[in-house]
């Protein structure tokens, strides 16, 4: 069984759109889970982390160099250069996976892990700035701290191999022996991550925490002053949006199975969240999702026009991979100035349903009348469970 | 002649120093920290060396001033086209720093297709650096040479001085510096003097982008300049500026200074260092990791002391440590 493909002309060349539909979908899951996270830590708590590729690369890259090294150690394969010796590695141990689809299991449960517990480590040190400074303090930090992960990667040889890249273990080498089967796999495992990040995002923006979040970002004074622990709720949502980012890294290596220094750059992963969150609407996880469907949408048409003037050997003066940067910028700004709130904007906190509301209005005007006219309450009555009696007095 | 290591700190200290007025000149204005503000000085290096390469002048010196120029301009620009209309607006200040962010990734793209252009058309300066695939690297434009040292040596401090000399004069005796100094302190009660507050800024802006211009044109002098420029020296301009506290003009002068020789110092020395005690292959590592030595620098002072360099009590510093000594 293989995929179909659907071409359509461009040119002399043609597109595939079924694999530019799988494209899309890939990144609109990593992208959604990423400015999922921004929207928690800027749209929610009011945290500008400008070191959002900070934390996805840590997750992305340490998560894939150690599952490399620890499928090198269980198929007790041996070399004084573990890293320098890939190329050979890599193909035991995708062959490996191949034949026992287990073990390619087991290696992505390993990275998820490791992806979100290195990354919240790491959004538990940069905490310890983030609680102290202004916004614009900590901004600066993070976004230096990210440029110095960046160095650090493509210096650092036993990470990534330094420049050169690492090919790590495709833990679902075992799809590959249908083509195609590999890509779906691989979008089921990324739209079931999205979706449960979407529903946990969504729940706690409606749960009480959500609205102390909201509250912290809009006056933090007054809640402080009402007895909230701004600081405790900032480090937690810091913590656990850069353990979500982690995993976002993780998934996104196991879509292309290499890393390399220039896997994770600072305007992917940390500039495009922040475009969608603010073309979506901050604070409103439904708009996020509007937002990276749009971002995806338009990146992607800006790559297949890409490979079709290029396929067509349609020399251009300028280098047609920055035209992206430029637009993307463009229209961030643009937004910014003419629909600052975004598409979906931020809606009222969500309460209990207006019929609902009325019911029990209802039955404490029923109670009301009751004891006003001198009769004793029916216990019997249904609606005495869910009204109190303390409601009488309140009422 | 001087260690070569001494100079080149001195060199890249006054550069260093420069950047940082051009950040923290920005800051006072607008109280927005400019994530662009190195896109600035990259856009210095890129004016004076593309004058240097098409007018084939004698020292790129002489096209410097081209730096300031260019520099100035694309800041206030930048000022006109997006954080004006934001601040009328009443966004908020995570909402500006956005907005600056966008402008550092339009930036990056320019460049991109600014040196892509030059090194098609003009390969002999702007050349292939064959590192991590199609990397385009400026050349070190050529320099002068007084007794065996590099001119810049003599240059750069020269202007980080009379830079700073000049700021005191504007910011101190002239009717203009003291309207700009107003119209920071408290821009409502400056209007209602009647001064306009709008042209403070726009000249506030241009000051700010052609120090930052200025700084970039000397810096093509002093090194080779790989794309990707304005992403590496943004970490020294941050910590530089935290460091002199951002909030004075003379505090980025010496915070910078502070962490360009520091860097450049302390990355050589640690080199040195590692290499005794390890051997070359381990020493040689260290300097690929200099950036760090700014952003450890910049994490303790945030942590210590968070505003900086003019907000510590030096003379009580001073005293408390003469009575512990005696």
């Amino acid at each position: 069984m293989a995929i179909p493909s659907l071409p359509i002309p461009c040119g002399s060349t043609q597109i595939d759109l079924v694999s530019v539909f799988i494209q899309v979908g890939l990144l609109f899951c990593v992208y959604l889970i990423v400015s999922l996270t921004v929207n928690l830590e800027f749209g929610y708590t009011g945290i500008p982390n400008f070191g959002k590729v900070l934390f996805v690369s840590v997750g992305g890259l340490v998560a894939g160099s150690l599952s490399y090294r620890l499928a090198v150690y269980l198929l007790n394969l041996h070399s004084n250069d573990v890293i320098g010796s890939q190329p050979q590695f890599s193909t035991i141990i995708n062959q490996y996976i191949f034949s026992h689809s287990y073990f390619g299991v087991e290696l992505l449960l390993f990275s998820l892990a490791i992806g979100a517990s290195v990354a919240a480590v790491v959004g538990y040190l940069a905490s310890f700035p983030a609680i102290r400074l202004r916004e614009d303090y900590l901004g600066m930090l993070l976004l230096a701290a990210g440029q110095f992960f960046a160095i650090f990667v493509t210096a650092y040889y036993p990470l990534t191999g330094g420049t050169e890249g690492l090919t790590i273990p495709d833990p679902v080498a075992w799809a590959t022996q249908t083509l195609g089967l590999r890509d779906i796999v691989v979008l089921g495992i990324l739209a079931v991550g999205a979706a449960g990040v979407y529903l946990y995002a969504e729940r706690v923006a409606r749960s009480p925490l959500g609205r102390m979040m909201r509250a912290i970002r809009d006056n933090e004074v007054s809640s402080e002053a009402i007895g909230k622990d701004t600081v405790g709720v900032r480090r937690n949502v810091l913590i656990v949006a850069s353990a979500l980012s982690g995993i976002a890294g993780v998934l996104f290596v196991l879509w292309s199975p290499a890393i390399s220094p220039t896997t994770f750059l600072r305007t992917e992963w940390t500039f495009y969240p922040y475009v969608i969150v603010i073309l979506g609407g901050a604070a409103n996880n439904l708009g996020v999702g509007v937002g990276t469907a749009l971002f995806v949408g338009i990146t992607t048409t800006i790559d297949e026009a890409r490979t079709c003037v290029l396929g067509n050997g349609i020399a251009l003066p300028v280098d047609i991979n920055a035209l992206e940067p430029i637009l993307i910028g463009a229209l961030l700004l643009v937004v910014l100035l003419w629909r600052p709130k975004g598409l979906v904007q931020e809606k009222p906190t969500s309460t209990i349903k207006k019929s609902k509301l009325e019911s029990i209005m209802e039955k404490v005007n029923r109670r009301l009348a009751q004891l006003n006219a001198g009769l004793q309450p029916e216990s019997t009555e249904e609606g005495d469970k869910t009204i109190p009696n303390s409601t009488d007095s309140g009422g | 002649m001087i260690d070569p290591v001494i100079s080149n700190s001195i060199i890249y200290g006054s550069l260093v120093g420069l950047m940082c007025v051009g950040l923290t000149a920005t800051y006072l204005t607008t109280k927005v920290p400019n994530f662009a503000a190195s896109d600035f000085v990259v856009v210095g290096i890129y004016a004076s060396a593309a004058a240097y390469i098409l007018w084939g002048v004698s020292s790129p010196y002489l096209t410097t001033p081209l730096s300031v120029i260019f520099g100035g301009g694309v800041a206030v620009v930048m000022y006109l086209l997006t954080l004006r209309p934001l601040i009328r607006r009443g966004s908020t200040l995570v909402v500006l720093m956005i907005a600056t962010l966008a402008v550092d990734i339009i930036f990056i793209g320019i460049f991109e297709i600014f040196v892509d252009y030059m090194g098609s058309k003009y390969g002999r300066i702007l050349n292939n650096r064959g590192y991590g695939g199609q990397f385009y690297s400026l050349q070190q434009l050529p320099d002068f040479k007084i007794f065996g040292n590099p001119g810049l040596l003599l240059i750069a401090p020269l202007v980080l001085v009379l830079v700073t000399v000049g700021l005191y004069f504007l910011l101190n005796k002239s009717k203009f510096g003291i309207a700009m100094r107003a119209a920071i302190e408290n821009s409502n009660l400056a209007k209602i003097v009647g001064i306009n507050v709008e042209r403070v800024y726009i000249v506030s802006w241009f000051l700010a982008g052609g120090i930052a211009g200025l700084a970039g044109g000397l810096t093509a002098i002093w090194t080779g300049t790989p794309e990707g420029t304005s992403s590496l020296i943004i970490v020294d301009i941050f910590a530089g500026s935290v460091l002199g506290g951002l909030g004075s003009i003379y505090g980025a002068i010496i915070g910078g200074l502070i962490i360009g020789a520091s860097e450049t110092y302390l990355a050589v020395q640690l080199d040195r260092l590692f290499s005794a005690l390890y051997g070359p292959s381990v020493g040689s590592q260290v300097l690929d990791f200099q950036k760090g030595i700014p952003l450890a620098i910049m994490i303790v002072v945030l942590l210590v002391a968070p505003q900086g360099l003019i907000s510590v009590n030096w003379r009580k510093i001073g005293t408390r440590l003469i009575t512990r000594l005696r």
